[in-house]
Order: C-alpha cells, then sequence, then structure tokens
C-alpha cells in the first residue's frame, strides 16, 4: 500500500490533502455530536428529572392523605363501636362518618371496613360488593401484625381476572387491644390513572412498582410490556437499573416509606434514527470533501508534475539527438527558472555540437589529401628502379647506388608499419649514409654495432635516421675525416641506441638546452625533435633523447627506449 | 526528526478522540439516587415450576414480602422444567423445582436432594417421600366432568368402566397424556382400577379406551374443559381442582367422583441437587406447606391441602358421588410410563 502510495506523486499528494482535509472534520464533527448530545441529554435530563419530581410528590400527598384518613377512621368512636360488634350506630350513620372522612379522597380510591376474619362490611363503591380478604394472607396479615401502622401493598384479586391493585390497610383496634377490623383504601389502575393524568406525555411512560419491583401500575409506553419484569430482571441480573429500555431514558425513584418505586420513561432523544442521520451528514461532508480533495490534488499535481513530465519529454528527445527541443513554460515560479536553464543548456550544446562537425569535416578533408598524396611514393619508388636499371646500363655505378639506396629508404619510409625491426631501421641509417657519403664525397665514414639480442628488438620507424642526418649536417660540416658510429646496448629491459661522432663538438650552452627539452628557443634540429617527441609519446616521459659530450671530442647522442616493447597504434 | 513529528500528531489525535470519549461517556445519565442496592446472594432463589401463574404468584409474592427474599421464577411445562433441572444440574442455576405430579420426581429424584421439611411428619402418609425427596405440595384427585346441559344427572358417568364401553363412543373428552402429566395420572388410575382383577392389564384397558375415544384427542386440560363446556364433547376426565375452579367461575359443567374411587396424586415441591442457594430453597419449600399456603390452596386453587392437621370440608360446589381414594401405585405408574405411552401411540397413531 506505502508502496503504492510512494510510486506516484499524485498519490502521495492525495493522502496529504485527505489527512488535512477529512481528519480535522471528522474528529471536529464527532466532538461537535457528542457535546451536542451531552448538552442536550443534561437539558432534558433535569426537565425529566422535574417531572419525575412533580409525580412522585403527586402520589407522596396522596399516601399522606391515605396516612391521615385512616388513622381518623380507625379512631372514630362511631365505627369502632359497629365493628365490635356493640351494637352501635345505624349502618347510615356508619356510612355518613366513612363519607364524610372520605371527601376528596373516594374518587381517588375506594374505601372499605372490614372485619378481622377480611370480610368488607361497608365500602365506597358505587357498586355492589362481596370482597373477601383472607385474615392470614397478604396485606391484613401484616397489618393485624403491625398495629397503628399504614401498610401498602400490591394486591391482586385471584379470582376472576388478575386485577392488580394498590392497598393500604391499618387495623382498628377496641381497648382492650383486640382487632376488631380494617380500614383498607384499593386503588385500582383507573384511580392511577386519573391521578396522573397529564403528568406524562403521550410517548412517555409511567409505572409505579413494588418493593419487588412488581407492577402496580402501567401506562404509556411503560404499559406495553411489562417494564417492571424487565427492571426486576436488571437488578436479579446485578444489570444497571437505568439503562435504556427501548429507546427510552429510565428514570426510577423511590415514593417515601412507602416502599414503593415510581418509573418514568421518556424516549430517548437521540434514537439511532437521529444519530445515524448526524453520522449520514457527517458522511456526505466527509465525501464531498473527499471529492474536493481529489480534484485539488489532481490539479496541484498537474500544476507540478505537468513540467517535470515535459522536462523528462525534452531530455529525452535531446537525448536521442533533438538538439532543437525547447520548453516554453509560461510560469515565474522555479520551473519558468527550469525551463529557461534547460534552451540555455540545449543551445550551448547545439553550438558545440555543431563546431565539433566543423572540426571532424576538416580533418576528413586533411585525410583524404594525405590518401591522394599516397599515391605517390609508389610511383617515385619505380621510378627510382628504373633510374637505377638504366644506370646499370650505361655504368655509371655511383648512380645506380644513389637510385638503389634511395629506393630502399623510400620503401621503408613508405611502408604502413608505424614500428619495424632495429635491423631494418639500420639498414635503412645505413642506406642513408651511403647516399650522403656519395654527396659529401666520402668525406666520413659510418660504422654501426647492433648486438643480435637487440636486431629484432621493434622500434618507431625512422627514429635513427634522423639523428643520424643530424650529425652528418652538423656534426661534421667542417670535417674531412668524420667517422659516425652507431653502437646498440641495453640491460635487458631498456634500449640505448648511441650516435657518436668526431666532429666540432657542439655548444655546451645548446647542450644544455637540448637536455632540457626547451625545443623553442633552438633552431634547427627539427628531426631530433621528432624523434624526442615520437618516443616520449609513445613511451612516456622516462625515455628519449639525450646529448652528451664525449671527452675525446665530438657529439654523442643517445636514444633511450625500451627493448622489444610494440607500441599498438592507438597510443 | 519527521519520524518524531507523526508520532506527536498521532499523538495529539488519539488525545481528541480520547477527549471526545470521554464526554460521551459523560453523557449518560448521572446516577440516580435512591436506588434499590444490589440484591445479595443470601437474598435471591431460583424457582423452576410447572404451576399455572395463577398458583404460583400469589405463592411466591407472599414469600418475598413474609422473608425479602426475591425469587427467580422460571416457569413451564412439569416435564420441560424437570428436564430444565436435570440440564442445570451442577450449574448452580435452579433451588427448587415447584409443581407438577410426583410421579413425575420419582424419574428425576438423582437430581434432588432430600430435605425433610418443618411439617414432614404432617403430610399425608399415603403420598409423602419416605426419603423425603420431594415434599408433597397438594392433593390433586381425578374426577369425571360432564356437560350439564347435555346429559342429565341420571345419565351421568359414574364408573370408569363407562368409559370403556361403546355408551360414551366419540364423546369423550381427553387430553393426551404424552403431553400431559394429569392425563398420564388418570390413564394409570384407569388401568389400575380397572385391569382384570387387579392385574393391571394395560393392552385391554387401552384398547377398549381408545377405542371409545374414537380418535379424538384434546389439546390440553384446559381445552378439555372447555370442550365439554361448548357442548363438543359430553364426558371427560381432569383434575378435581380444574373443574371446581372452572364450575366456580360459572362454567355449566357437573362433576362426578368415580364410584370405584380414584387416585389423588399430589404435586410435589424439591430441593435440587447442587441448589446456590439452599437456605432459602428450604425456607420456600416448609413455606409451601406452612399453614398460611396451605390453607390458601384450599380457599383460593380448589385444592386439597397435603397436611393430615389440615383437612377440612370445602365442598362448596355440588358433586356427584363420594370422593374416595383408592391406593394408587405410584411407583408402578412411574415404572410404566414409557412402555405404556408407546402402547398407546400405537393406538392412536
Amino acid at each position: 500500500m506505502k508502496e503504492f502510495i510512494t510510486k506516484s506523486f499524485k498519490r502521495e499528494l492525495l493522502v496529504s490533502f485527505l489527512g488535512v482535509a477529512l481528519l480535522p472534520l471528522i474528529i471536529s464533527s464527532l466532538f461537535l455530536i457528542q457535546m451536542f448530545k451531552m448538552k442536550l441529554d443534561r437539558d432534558y435530563q433535569k426537565q425529566d428529572m422535574a417531572q419525575v419530581q412533580q409525580i412522585d410528590e403527586k402520589l407522596t400527598t396522596l399516601f399522606e392523605n391515605f396516612r391521615s384518613v385512616t388513622e381518623k377512621l380507625a379512631a372514630d368512636e362511631q365505627i369502632r363501636t359497629t365493628l365490635a360488634g356493640k351494637g352501635g350506630a345505624p349502618r347510615s350513620e356508619v356510612y355518613a362518618r366513612l363519607y364524610q372522612e372520605t371527601v376528596g379522597l373516594r374518587e381517588r380510591a375506594e374505601v372499605e371496613l372490614y372485619t378481622p376474619d377480611g370480610i368488607c362490611q361497608y365500602s365506597t363503591g358505587t357498586e355492589l360488593f362481596h370482597t373477601r380478604l383472607l385474615p392470614y394472607w397478604g396485606i391484613l396479615k401484616v397489618s393485624a401484625a403491625h398495629p397503628d401502622e399504614l401498610i401498602i401493598r400490591r394486591e391482586q384479586k385471584y379470582t376472576g381476572e388478575a386485577d392488580v391493585l394498590l392497598r393500604a390497610s391499618r387495623a382498628i383496634w377496641d381497648e382492650a387491644d383486640n382487632p376488631i377490623g380494617f380500614v383498607v383504601i384499593s386503588m385500582t389502575a383507573k384511580n392511577f390513572e386519573e391521578i396522573l393524568r397529564g403528568d406524562y406525555g403521550t410517548q412517555d411512560g409511567v409505572c409505579i412498582l413494588n418493593n419487588f419491583f412488581e407492577t402496580v401500575y402501567a401506562a404509556g409506553a411503560a404499559g406495553r410490556e411489562d417494564i417492571g419484569t424487565v427492571l426486576r430482571g436488571r437488578l436479579l441480573a446485578g444489570e444497571r437499573l437505568d439503562g435504556s429500555y427501548q429507546g427510552n431514558r429510565v428514570y426510577i425513584s423511590r415514593l417515601g416509606e412507602t416502599g414503593l418505586v415510581s418509573v418514568l420513561l421518556r424516549p430517548e432523544l437521540f434514537t439511532a434514527d437521529t444519530i445515524r442521520s448526524m453520522y449520514s451528514v457527517l458522511l456526505v461532508m466527509a465525501g464531498a470533501s473527499l471529492l474536493l480533495c481529489i480534484a485539488v490534488s489532481e490539479r496541484m499535481s498537474n500544476h507540478l508534475s505537468w513540467p517535470i513530465r515535459r522536462l523528462n519529454l525534452a531530455m529525452h528527445r535531446l537525448q536521442q539527438g533533438e538538439l532543437d527541443t525547447r520548453l516554453t513554460f509560461q510560469r515565474t515560479d522555479e520551473f519558468g527558472q527550469l525551463s529557461d536553464n534547460f534552451n540555455t543548456m540545449a543551445q550551448e550544446l547545439k553550438g558545440y555540437m555543431e563546431q565539433q562537425v566543423s572540426q571532424q569535416k576538416k580533418l576528413n578533408d586533411v585525410q583524404i589529401a594525405m590518401m591522394q598524396a599516397q599515391l605517390n611514393p609508389h610511383f617515385l619508388y619505380n621510378t627510382l628502379d628504373t633510374i637505377k636499371w638504366i644506370a646499370k646500363a650505361n655504368h655509371i655505378s655511383e648512380l645506380a647506388t644513389l637510385a638503389a639506396k634511395l629506393a630502399k629508404i623510400l620503401r621503408t619510409s613508405i611502408s604502413k608499419a608505424a614500428f619495424i625491426p632495429l635491423s631494418d631501421e639500420m639498414e635503412l641509417v645505413e642506406s642513408y649514409t651511403e647516399i650522403q657519403r656519395i654527396r659529401f664525397n666520402g668525406r666520413f665514414t659510418f660504422s654501426y654495432d647492433l648486438p643480435q639480442q637487440y636486431a629484432a628488438c621493434m622500434v618507431p620507424k625512422l627514429i635513427v635516421q634522423p639523428v643520424v642526418e643530424n650529425a652528418v649536417i652538423h656534426g661534421l660540416a667542417e670535417c674531412e675525416e668524420g667517422i659516425i658510429c652507431v653502437r646498440v646496448s641495453g640491460d635487458g629491459a631498456r634500449l640505448r641506441i648511441e650516435v657518436q661522432d668526431n666532429g666540432c663538438g657542439i655548444d655546451p650552452e645548446r647542450m644544455e638546452l637540448l637536455n632540457r627539452r626547451e625545443w623553442d628557443k633552438i633552431s634547427g634540429h627539427i628531426g631530433m625533435y621528432n624523434v624526442d617527441t615520437i618516443i616520449r609519446l609513445h613511451y612516456g616521459e622516462d625515455y628519449g633523447i639525450r646529448v652528451e659530450q664525449p671527452a675525446e671530442g665530438g657529439t654523442r647522442v643517445v636514444i633511450e627506449l625500451p627493448a622489444g616493447k610494440e607500441v599498438s597504434e592507438r597510443v | 526528526m519527521r519520524r518524531k513529528m507523526g508520532s506527536g500528531l498521532a499523538g495529539l489525535l488519539a488525545g481528541i478522540v480520547g477527549i471526545s470519549m470521554l464526554l460521551s461517556g459523560c453523557g449518560q445519565m448521572t446516577g440516580q439516587a435512591d436506588l434499590p442496592p444490589e440484591i445479595g446472594e443470601d437474598k435471591k432463589l431460583i424457582l423452576y415450576t410447572s404451576h399455572k401463574a395463577e398458583v404460583y404468584g400469589p405463592i411466591v409474592k407472599e414469600f418475598e414480602e413474609r422473608t425479602g427474599i426475591w425469587v427467580d421464577v422460571h416457569a413451564g411445562g412439569t416435564t420441560e422444567m424437570l428436564e430444565a433441572v436435570k440440564a442445570s444440574s451442577g450449574k448452580q442455576a435452579c433451588d427448587v423445582m415447584f409443581g407438577g405430579g410426583v410421579e413425575s420426581y420419582e424419574a428425576y429424584r438423582d437430581y434432588l436432594e432430600p430435605y425433610a421439611c418443618s411439617q414432614s411428619d404432617l403430610l399425608d402418609p399415603q403420598y409423602a417421600s419416605p426419603e423425603h425427596t420431594w415434599t408433597i405440595f397438594t392433593e390433586l384427585p381425578i374426577v369425571f366432568i360432564y356437560n350439564n346441559k347435555l346429559v342429565s344427572e341420571e345419565d351421568a358417568p359414574r364408573s370408569w368402566e363407562e368409559f370403556l364401553g361403546d355408551k360414551w363412543k366419540g364423546q369423550i373428552a381427553f387430553a393426551d397424556p404424552r403431553k400431559s402429566g394429569t392425563s398420564y395420572t388418570a390413564l394409570s388410575t384407569m388401568i389400575q382400577i380397572t385391569g382384570r382383577e387387579g392385574s393391571m392389564d394395560i393392552e385391554d384397558t387401552l384398547n377398549q379406551f381408545t377405542e371409545a375415544l374414537d380418535g379424538n384427542i384434546s389439546a390440553g386440560s384446559g381445552e378439555l374443559i372447555k370442550e365439554i363446556g361448548d357442548g363438543f364433547r359430553l364426558v371427560g376426565i381432569t383434575l378435581e381442582e380444574a373443574a371446581r375452579k372452572e364450575i366456580a367461575a360459572g362454567l355449566d359443567i357437573g362433576m362426578v367422583y368415580p364410584l370405584e374411587g380414584t387416585s389423588a396424586v399430589p404435586d410435589g415441591c424439591a430441593l435440587v441437587k447442587g441448589a446456590p442457594h439452599p437456605d432459602n430453597a428450604k425456607l420456600f419449600i416448609d413455606f409451601t406447606v406452612s399453614n398460611d399456603v396451605q390453607n390458601l390452596a384450599m380457599d383460593q386453587f380448589c385444592r386439597r391441602t397435603a397436611r393430615t392437621d389440615l383437612q377440612r370440608d370445602t365442598e362448596n360446589v355440588h358433586a356427584l358421588g363420594m370422593l374416595e381414594i383408592i391406593p394408587f401405585d405410584l411407583e408402578w405408574a412411574g415404572r410404566h410410563q414409557t412402555e405404556l405411552l408407546e402402547q398407546w401411540t400405537k393406538r392412536i397413531d
């Protein structure tokens, strides 16, 4: 993946842009959503709490009312005498007391008087009643066991429909502390509905549970499924009680001393739907910025990579030899400068190439001329041969010798080989001296000493002859009995060729210049210069020509070069 | 240097994400005060029951109120719950099995822990488990019922033999003994009473009875009574408790105590082996045989107490004949269950 990205400048740019554009967007959006959610949650929670409190207060007041009413009824003299079965007041009188005490309560609950056996004797209910409660079971048992206390319990009518009731009971005692009956207040779901109506919204749920989380009353969202069972299950499983339930927030609070629990369900502000739509907005925004990133990075990378591509292409064309390649960026930034530099470079390259071509052309001309000139020596050689034979035929032996020697020299000099055996060179030198001896009427003698082991050493052509010529022309200029002697010696690796004459010698100043190779300060001796230059070009600075002045007089020129070393033409 | 920058940036991002997580965490409910504290294990009881909600409901609620113990009720059919007891053995998932005929308990005695309840010497010795493997709860006689409108008192079936002849052929309502424990008890009672000379001949009785049924099987005990009330069937065999409850609720059916007598196999209650809350379980078992619960069973559930000292005449419902309890062979019924049901299947399907 990373490799894939780093392979393209465009992709690198895109990834960077995505990082810069998307990350802050997503992080700030998430942050915002959470903040928003938290704030709203807190606000609504406060509001919900107030509502819970309102319901709780209402019920607590009601139960307070129960307490005072039952207290009064249990203490009522007339009721007590009647229940105790001591004759007492007529039935209507008891009812009158009952109704009098329960003003304001009757429409909210049914108030009844029971005998100790659990038989209902008086009821504020409007219907016929034949209720019987078991004195050994449920609320009456608890009530009997706790005198002077109002007992509130969830009860169920086990016969017929399983109607759930909330009952409050207080035992009535006579002076001798014998139980004579019970005041029982019963509330049905209908009563709760009337009391709590308007305290919760249509979306909400209200539920009243007993201390074992069994439903006493449930309405709205809480009525659809038994929230009591759900909460009881949570409690038994040790889970969070107030965790949200079916998209509702759950508020639980105790109702004072009654042991009852009130539960309010409010729909979650942030249902999965709202959250989803918030996140989809975020997603759309992220998508939009993604597209923007792609577009901008495309443009940016084109802006950057287009000139690079162009430059790359131009370089390539230049390599292919298209020297007229030029870049035209209408830009003033670094890329503009780069294109200008490129153009300058190409221009200079073109000039240089043109110069090279013209030089090569000149060189070619010279070569052609030289090749044309090479035709002549063969003709000359043949002509000389002809002269030799004519001279012999006419018995002009000197002319024949001259022609023969000259032809020999000419043959060697026109041969294509740059290196020849030292013996050949010496033969050429001998031929040359023969000719010169005839020219100068035998004023000098020439001899050479070539040990056999050096005869085959290859040396550059015409390196001894110019030195000998120099000796003939300069050394023996005014000498009648000149002697020129060439001696070849060596120490295996190094070849030493000495050319010595017995002539007038050499001016020491001139000799110094020669040995220091300051040729430009010396006139003449062009042959010596050539020899020295050739040797040094071929073999390096260690070799070349040295001039000495022997004690017996004359001049000795020493040519030094490697023995038997032939250097390839190229060097 | 670049590396360092990268890790710094990552740290910053992690910080921001962390803070937003933290904030979202705070967004949840601020704890609500005065919530009930967590319930300790010493205040819990896991109850498996095959009773109907109207039976176990009041008993469990009263038990909770009196002891402060929270009862986690799992209800279902007798066999289903006993199988669950079996499956939960060693997993500490169940404390008490409540309900279901004690003959079923016999088959699962390996998973039950014997416990002699506080009132064990007052329980009916005919059915009480001698090893205290279970504790009997109430006794449930099997009776005949008939449609009051279509069958006159004179014609009403009085004897078990009448169900084996052609007299009520195709008119008998009877639940499938493979599904209903009560029905199996009724069937084995019939065999024990009508079997030739006390030989308990399964095949003979089954042949005659299934012929008389003529392939009509009721879906369950509840549907059986309804079929009689609707006049869909004329006569049936069911529990006294169920019949009396329906009659009290106003259904126009008649009830007959069989001439030859009948069984009154009790339902039971037992401590499960390896119970996680054995002390609470024992409290509950004691509670089921206490005076108050036994009285409630008689007063509210039309049941007969298993306590010898609490027997009282509860007959406020008109019935033909007199209740006579035969010595029902529980052990035989348990032993022959598989065989009998196989024979039944052969004849019915």
